[in-house]
């Protein structure tokens, strides 16, 4: 997927600019499946699918932790690849 | 050369012009204009002196620093001893001396005894927090900022608002820590990481005390396009990694750590 087109989404979608710079920078480079969810989600808004990793899920961090699915997804894919950093860090919390 | 100064103080980066501290020679008369013979300050009054200061720290911010400017260096051949010492003064001291100066304060305040802070009132843990702010406040050089408890997600400590000045604190937290030595450790590694965004908005968007200039660009940095575009919680947009690893939370974040471990070390000895 172009960076251009997920950037274009992102805005439609309620992101700001400098935001949705970073954001679409970070959804590039996404692990699979997620790479097939966002490209999903990307053509239909509600076509949001979960997965589980390391006593996390997608909705879950969608529901308890208020994430977008963009968010969801990035954050899933720090789990899938740096564990233990992302798991302690969700851990720590928002301070 | 005043008017150019006066007209362009920030723009002007003429090559081969620049002075070993690394400003050119527009800035560098540009701050000169400002400095007063010994004889003449040491006869001013100390309201008068506070107010030159303050014209040097407003020019200092006007000017684009280079970004390893040596503030302590250029004070030196700017300015008289006599301002670069009262200047000294308005500086907040080094990290490592801030570290020890804001765990001394948590080690002597007897209020975090923790068989004391549990018996306390949610009113009285609220108290101590705010007087534990006004000492460390005044460690940061920075003015303090009032201490809420306030209801918040479960996922989240706490907060400072960059627009009121306020710093937020869960409040279920609290309550709780009266219960969980470990809750109220959190609630003391929250006030002083708080605190910490207090001091790098304190100097990115109203007065530079911190002694390291690249610190604080990098943090003015964060501000422009990340957790700073509004206040609160950006992992919900960004997602976790993003907002985890902001220049201004790395430093919060350190910086509350080691003032929380030499605490423990204090606490314990």
């Amino acid at each position: 997927m172009e960076k251009d087109y997920i950037y274009n989404v992102l805005l439609e979608r309620g992101y700001n600019e400098k935001y949705a710079q970073l954001v679409a920078t970070e959804l590039m480079t996404l692990n699979k499946p997620l790479d097939v969810y966002l490209e999903k989600w990307m053509r239909n808004e509600s076509d949001i699918s979960d997965y589980d990793a390391h006593g996390h899920s997608i909705k879950q961090l969608m529901e308890e932790r208020n994430m977008t699915y963009p968010a969801a997804l990035l954050t899933m894919d720090w789990i899938m690849k740096e564990p233990d950093a992302a798991v302690a860090s969700l851990k720590r919390g928002i301070k | 050369m005043i008017e150019e100064c006066s007209e362009n103080p920030r723009g002007f980066d003429a090559e081969g012009m620049k002075s070993p501290f690394g400003l050119n020679l527009v800035q560098e008369e540009y701050l000169k204009e400002l400095n007063i013979p010994s004889d003449v300050w040491k006869g001013m009054s100390p309201e008068s002196q506070a107010q030159q200061l303050e014209f040097i720290i407003g020019r200092f911010n006007e000017i684009d620093l280079p970004q390893n400017f040596n503030k302590e260096e250029a004070m030196g051949k700017l300015f008289s001893p006599e301002i670069v010492e009262s200047y000294k003064q308005l500086e907040a001291p080094q990290d490592f001396i801030q570290i020890e100066q804001v765990s001394d304060v948590l080690a002597n305040c007897e209020e975090l005894n923790f068989e004391r802070w549990r018996s306390l009132e949610l009113s009285e843990k609220e108290s101590v927090l705010n007087a534990l702010e006004v000492k460390i406040a005044e460690i940061e050089h920075r003015p303090p900022c009032p201490v809420r408890l306030t209801n918040m997600p479960g996922n989240m400590w706490g907060g400072f608002n960059p627009n009121s000045k306020i710093i937020d604190i869960n409040r279920s937290y609290v309550e709780a820590s009266a219960q969980d030595a470990g809750l109220f450790r959190e609630i003391l590694d929250t006030l002083v990481h708080e605190g910490r965004h207090a001091y790098q908005d304190y100097n990115v968007n109203v007065c530079e005390v911190h002694p390291r200039h690249s610190e604080v660009n990098s943090w003015a940095e964060t501000m422009a396009g990340g957790k700073w575009g509004y206040h609160g919680d950006t992992s919900t947009l960004l997602g976790q990694r993003l907002y985890e690893q902001q220049s201004i939370e790395i430093d919060a974040r350190n910086f509350a750590a080691d003032v929380l471990d030499r605490f423990d070390q204090k606490h314990l000895a």
